[in-house]
């Protein structure tokens, strides 16, 4: 899975804001601590200073006169305060007068105590007036430790809290962005496979309508193929009807051509021997006769008349079952470039002169395929094209080989193909006529002129040959009918009946 | 005598702090009286007007016959009360033109230090003498031996008599204050 970059960015970035507030905030509580600390004992220093100030105040005179009974009360007085540890005042010349500590704790030197320097320990001079009489020394005791911890524990406390909350803060972002990515993340799933499955909807609906298209041609081909067998069989019988009458009527002519003979030299040998009543019998029975030739001149024409129709007919039952596959091909293999040659001279005559004709012929490959329907096929399709170009235009004639590379994704081998291309710069067609181009017995062409049957007939021979057919259009600006053959690997000289 | 030994013990690292060669019992004695006569000084509120200049030396004056040999100029040497140097002088009677801030009276007989105390009386200056001297000598400040320790009482009667006001931190410390109203 991967997320935007801009998800990781924000997932980064607000946690790191978060630990420098954290960070920030611990370097103030620490701060504020040490700073309180520092002047929790500032404070304590000011007020043993103060007490040492008052007690040298008032032991002056005691200092000055010697009076260390007096001294000595002045200083218990002042021990009585539990938060000194030592109370001693010396005179001027460094001598102790009094002095009081705290069982356990040492008594104050001013040796020592001075090269010590310890926060807790103040020495002030013993002033009367501008003379220094002495000097006064307070000890205060060690603050215990569960004191000073409570000193300090407000702030301890408030940057604690602090800080969890801010840790609360981020983890709670940081789960809401894990989750919006995640949001995300599905949505653009969800997008994803809704546009998959509408591609997948539109390939089925094109399935089944290719499957309704060749459900639809299947039953029309079955029952076309039906008809114009039963149908053909049934011209055969007309067919050879009409020619057993010709046959018939042949022979009967012939028999009264040859009576006509006989009569016409009888009517000569009779002429000499005078039987004229009888002659002219005859006379009139050869009238008769000539008079029934030229009938039967005029029947020969009826019966041509009708084996035209019977012939077109049978093109037609031909052409159907083409289309019905019903019709067995005598394929052989053949180069188109050769077959299109052929019929050069045939295709030009039939497009007329307004319609310029262009060879493009560039295929060494063999296919496969019946001639005659191959040939039937091109004409098809020149004849379309020439009647898609009333105002006369160019039909382009081309063929290439082809060879398609091996497609893993859908499995298709390597293939070795030819294509045959007819384009043409007519009318084209709308998608709409081009998707019904293939379908029998659609047309376009006024009702006598098409059959409907060419280009439908040309994609059953072209199926049953193996190959492909595609048309491109688009109005006004031409059409494009490709027919792809697939290559023929055998012998050359090999032909298949 | 015994006191005498007592109050030597007791008084000894003043005598050692004053690298004072052994002496006699006397000499000792007097020694710490002679630091206590400057040290008395500070508990004073000398009256405005006491010094003529800044720098105009505080007197000690003794009156009288000197027990005190070199103590007293070796006790203030170097010493001053703020700006005011200490000088010690010595007068055989008292002057009206005399500028003694302290004067200790020490005459061999009660009506004289009486005299020369009443003499003084009225003007801005601390009178001490030996208790021992007389009982009422009038003197605002008078030495006492107290179990070996030289102590003092106070007069103050005297004292605002001679426009002194004395701290209460002396008072306190003496061992008899002689209030205004006799008591």
């Amino acid at each position: 899975m991967t997320h935007p970059p801009r998800t990781h960015d924000s997932l980064f970035r607000k946690p790191a804001a978060i630990v420098a507030s954290v960070v920030l905030l611990l370097l103030v509580g620490t701060f504020a601590m040490v700073y309180q600390f520092h002047a929790a004992s500032a404070e304590r220093l000011r007020q043993i200073t103060s007490q040492a100030d008052t007690l040298a105040a008032s032991v002056t005179a005691a200092v000055s006169f010697d009076d260390r009974t007096a001294a000595r009360e002045y200083v218990r007085a002042l021990m009585l305060d539990p938060t000194l540890d030592a109370v001693a005042v010396y005179d001027e010349s460094g001598h102790l007068m009094a002095g009081e500590q705290r069982p356990g704790s040492s008594p104050i030197d001013p040796v020592s105590g001075r090269a010590e320097r310890r926060s807790m320990l103040v020495e002030v001079p013993a002033r009367q007036g501008a003379t220094v009489v002495g000097n006064v020394w307070v000890r205060a005791s060690a603050v215990p430790w569960i004191m000073r911890l409570a000193r300090v524990s407000g702030v301890v406390l408030l940057t604690i809290m602090a800080v969890v909350m801010l840790s609360l803060l981020g983890m709670a972002q940081r789960m809401l962005t894990r989750a919006n990515a995640d949001a995300h993340r599905r949505a653009e799933e969800l997008t994803e496979a809704n546009l998959r499955l509408i591609g997948e909807m539109e390939q089925r609906s094109r399935a089944e309508e290719a499957l309704r298209q060749s459900q639809k041609m299947e039953a029309v081909g079955q029952l076309s193929g039906g008809i114009a067998h039963d149908f053909n069989n049934m011209l055969m019988i007309v067919k050879s009807a009409l020619v057993l009458t010709e046959h018939r009527l042949g022979q009967s002519v012939s028999a009264v051509e040859r009576f006509a003979e006989a009569a016409r030299g009888r009517i000569a040998a009779g002429a000499q021997q005078d039987v004229s009543e009888p002659l002219q019998v005859l006379e009139e029975a050869l009238a008769l006769v000539a008079e029934g030739r030229a009938r039967r001149q005029q029947i020969k024409r009826y019966l041509e008349t009708a084996n035209d129709g019977i012939d077109k007919a049978a093109d037609l039952t031909r052409r159907l079952l083409a289309f019905a596959r019903r019709q067995p091909l005598s394929a052989k293999s053949v180069r188109l470039d050769d077959l299109i040659g052929d019929i050069r001279s045939l295709l030009g005559h039939s497009v007329g002169p307004n319609v310029r004709l262009v060879y493009e012929l560039g295929s060494h490959w063999h296919v496969f395929c019946d001639v005659n329907q191959m040939e039937n096929a091109i004409l098809n399709l020149v004849i379309n094209a020439r009647d898609a170009m009333p105002e006369g235009g160019q039909i382009t004639i081309s063929t290439a080989d082809v060879h398609v590379d091996a497609d893993e994704r859908s499995g298709q081998a390597a293939v070795d193909q030819v294509r045959l291309r007819v384009a043409d710069t007519g009318t084209g067609m709308s998608e709409e006529v081009r998707s019904r181009a293939l379908d029998p017995f659609f047309t376009t062409k006024p009702v006598g002129k098409g059959t409907g049957l060419g280009l439908s007939t040309i994609l059953g021979y072209v199926l049953q040959s193996n190959g492909r057919l595609s048309i491109d259009s688009e109005v006004d600006k031409g059409t494009i009918v490709d027919i792809v053959l697939p290559r023929e690997m055998r012998d050359v000289s090999t032909e298949v009946a | 005598m015994a006191r005498c030994a007592v109050a030597i013990l007791l008084t000894l690292p003043f005598a050692m702090l004053l690298a004072l060669p052994p002496q006699p019992d006397i000499s000792l004695e007097y020694a710490v009286k002679a630091t206590y006569l400057y040290k008395l000084a500070p508990f004073v509120n000398w009256p405005p007007g006491t010094f003529t200049a800044a720098d105009a030396p505080f007197d000690i004056c003794v009156l009288g016959t000197d027990p005190f040999d070199d103590f007293l100029e070796k006790a203030v040497s170097g010493r001053k009360l703020g700006t005011h140097p200490f000088k010690v002088l010595r007068l055989d009677a008292v002057a009206p033109g005399d500028d003694c801030q302290i004067v200790f009276i020490h005459y061999p007989r009660a009506e004289q230090v009486r005299a020369a105390v009443q003499a003084l009386d009225g003007r801005p200056v601390l009178t001490v003498t030996d208790a021992k001297d007389a009982d009422s000598s009038g003197s605002i400040v008078q030495f006492v031996i107290r179990d070996g320790h030289v102590r003092f009482e106070i007069d103050n009667a005297a004292a605002a008599r001679n426009h002194l006001a004395i701290s209460s931190k002396l008072l306190e410390l003496a061992l008899e204050v002689k209030e205004a109203n006799g008591s």
